[in-house]
């Protein structure tokens, strides 16, 4: 994602992508990217079957896990200069907003083990509520009336106009 | 002349009622969702693909899905042009003339020439696929394994190399596609791969839930932490101002050339594996700005700079589709989901497509036909309430967005650790944006990483073990030798620079990942 697309108002796209301010972050990412690598080595070499013949299931992997590595390190190299020379380099840092993601992404994972106990209804109207409010959303009267409105329709859209199962929690509409 | 009849049957087969409103269906929901900042025609369909999950006919899924790319395209011209904040990168130069454009009460003349000029260009590179695609597809049928391996490494070489500003991530980012691709049973052997001994992972990881996972929900985390939840300030749309379909004279006479010079852009790039629109549109804008007659108006709403990269966006995708249909090679995020889609159906694209599923294929291209028209003949009328969607409050539509990954990935196999898996890749999704790995590489290297493999067992099985073959035959060689070329392409501005001993000014050829 060059940061074209993803800022607000949009320069000329034949600038250069703007840059960020050196920042810890990355560093810590080629680390965690570095034991990814060797991850996917151990996985490789854990595949059963002899050798590593071309042919064979664990040649992919294998050559994957050492490209992955290798190009980790040149990442957490890259990292190291832009840092030491305190250069601007591509990527931004989190910021303050990363709790709101974090609270987000619980709030998914808490639908997601819903969804079946208490049925597609209940679960998706409450998410609904709850991710408005998280993504900023202050109207709660508003976003009730949207969240009934719109799980009924995509209830009905799905079951009866689609033939897809949703998850009932024991409550037949 | 037996491509007249085919497409004639293919007509046939598009213009019944039923599949009439499968097209309009998909350019309306395609537009709705493709209006939303950040959200391109790639994640739209990902995000409607369980819509037509229980279709008995993939024709009239397929038929759909060309409106909804269509429509997901307008949708992402409309918010560059009313908001100034692109759909998807594609549109980003459409941001930058039509917004200004709408700055100064023309906002209904670049919407036109943006509808008009996608028109015209998508007609037109479909004409060409037309008259393309069988021909490629039974030279296609000669191709041998060492050429389908050479291909793929040419596609995921070119689209890494030129999406992103850093070939490092771009290859980091294809790579880990590629790993996600491997998890699971190996076909051949029966092997766990990648699969941390869970038993849930021996299946592998399902191309909707990555795409899903990735696109869909890692930009709504990234939109949270951008703080783009805020409405933007969308600009008042200007009473009509008379002119034929909103545009006057002049705007007619300085937008036609652009259009077909678009045309011209889009399709051939949009052909080579060059990850889709984002060069086409980019080469497109650049030469209008030097060329065309309202250069001295670039950067205050020049016409030609919507007119121009707009045709080129939507001819690109026609383009696209001619390596998808002829080779089951995708070139782009968005081909790449409409393979997924094909599999939904079990169909392989590739050149047995043209034998085995010609009604499909030729009702597709008819469909290409019929929902550009049908773009036109809704979008123009009903621009007043696409303003209205993007009036509607930001929180309460990526609360939408998410539900609707949700229930897409649920519905893929009823398994709620599928939701969970698409949930991690959308953190992973997240964190790639936010330390800008292109995410378009990822997705493509699951997709063919898999089949990458499939055809270099099969090349070396055939040559018992030699892996010269790859460089002895002259077709994989010459496609291997383009693809290291591909690699070395985006530094080319910088070696030029340092043998004319200046100082290199720019770091990498960079154009932006596909949505």
């Amino acid at each position: 994602m060059s940061e074209p697309v993803t800022a607000g108002p949009v320069e000329d796209p034949t600038a250069q992508p703007t840059t960020g301010s050196p920042h810890v972050g990355p560093l810590v990412v080629g680390v965690v990217l570095i034991g990814f690598g060797l991850l996917i080595l151990f996985q490789a070499r854990a595949i059963p079957g002899e050798g590593w013949s071309p042919s064979g299931p664990r040649f992919l992997p294998l050559v994957l896990a050492v490209a992955w590595i290798g190009l980790s390190v040149v990442y957490l190299a890259q990292q190291v200069t832009a840092f030491t020379r305190r250069r601007p380099m591509h990527g931004h840092e989190p910021g303050a907003r990363i709790g709101a993601v974090a609270v987000l992404v619980a709030v998914l994972v808490v639908y997601a083990y819903l969804l079946e106990p208490i049925g597609y209804l209940f679960a998706t109207a409450l998410f609904f509520l709850a991710g408005a409010r998280v993504l900023g959303s202050h109207s709660i009267r508003r976003d009730a009336l949207i969240a009934v409105l719109l799980t009924l329709a995509v209830y009905f859209a799905f079951t009866r106009a689609l033939g897809i199962h949703l998850p009932d929690g024991g409550m037949v509409l | 002349m037996n491509v007249f009849v085919d497409l004639l049957n293919g007509f046939a087969t598009v213009l019944s009622p039923a599949n009439l409103f499968f097209a309009a269906v998909g350019v309306t929901l395609g537009t709705l969702v493709g209006v939303l900042p950040g959200i391109g025609p790639a994640v739209t369909i990902a995000l409607l693909l369980p819509v037509t999950f229980n279709f008995e006919d993939p024709i009239g899924a397929f038929i759909m899905f060309a409106g909804i790319y269509y429509g997901a395209m307008y949708g992402g011209s409309t918010t560059s042009i009313l908001l100034n904040t692109p759909g998807e990168s594609a549109s980003v130069a459409t941001a930058i003339e039509g917004h200004e454009m709408a700055k100064r009460g023309r906002a209904r003349s670049a919407l036109a020439t943006a509808a008009i000029g996608s028109f015209v260009a998508g007609t037109i590179s479909t004409i060409l696929l037309t008259f393309v695609a069988q021909p490629l597809g039974s030279l296609a049928v000669k191709f041998q394994a060492t050429d389908y391996f050479a291909l793929m490494i040419l596609a995921l070489v070119t689209v890494t190399a030129l999406v992103g500003t850093s070939l490092t991530r771009g290859l980091l980012s294809l790579l880990f596609g590629v790993v996600i691709g491997l998890v699971g049973l190996d076909t051949l052997s029966g092997q766990a791969r990648f699969t941390l001994d869970q038993p849930l992972l021996f299946d592998g990881i399902n191309d909707v839930i990555l795409i899903i996972g990735l696109f869909a929900i890692g930009e709504t985390l990234h939109v949270l932490v951008k703080g783009r939840t805020r409405p933007g300030q969308v600009s008042p749309l200007e009473p009509p101002h008379g002119g034929f379909l909103w545009l006057n004279k002049e705007e007619w006479r300085r937008s036609w050339a652009p259009w077909l010079r678009g045309a011209g852009f889009g399709f051939p790039f949009g052909v080579l594996p060059s990850g889709g629109a984002e060069l086409p549109t980019f080469l497109s804008y650049t030469y209008e700005k030097r060329r065309s007659r309202g250069r001295k108006e670039f950067g205050k709403g020049a016409i030609e700079g919507v007119a121009g990269p707009e045709a080129a966006n939507n001819a690109s995708f026609s383009g696209v589709l001619v390596p998808l249909l002829t080779l089951g090679l995708p070139t782009s995020a968005t081909a790449a989901v409409l393979l997924a889609a094909f599999q939904i159906f079990n169909l392989q694209p590739g050149p047995q497509l043209f034998e085995n599923s010609s009604d499909l294929v030729w009702a597709l291209i008819a469909s290409l036909y019929i929902g550009n028209l049908l773009l036109l003949v809704l979008n123009l009328p009903l621009i007043r309430l696409w303003v209205k969607v993007l009036e509607i409050p930001r929180p309460v539509l990526y609360s939408a967005i998410l539900v609707f990954a949700t229930l897409g990935v649920y519905s893929l196999s009823g398994n709620i650790n599928d939701v969970l898996i698409a949930y991690v890749i959308g953190v992973i999704g997240f964190f790639m944006r936010q330390l800008d790995f292109p995410i378009a590489p990822a997705i493509l290297g699951a997709i063919l990483g898999p089949e990458l493999e499939k055809q270099l067992r099969t090349a070396l099985t055939i040559s018992n073990g030699d892996p010269s073959v790859f460089v002895t035959r002259p077709l994989s060689a010459v496609i291997l030798a383009l693809a290291v070329a591909a690699l070395l392409l985006p530094y080319l501005p910088r070696v030029i620079a340092r043998l004319r001993g200046r100082p290199a000014t720019t770091e990498k050829l960079a154009f932006a990942d596909e949505d």
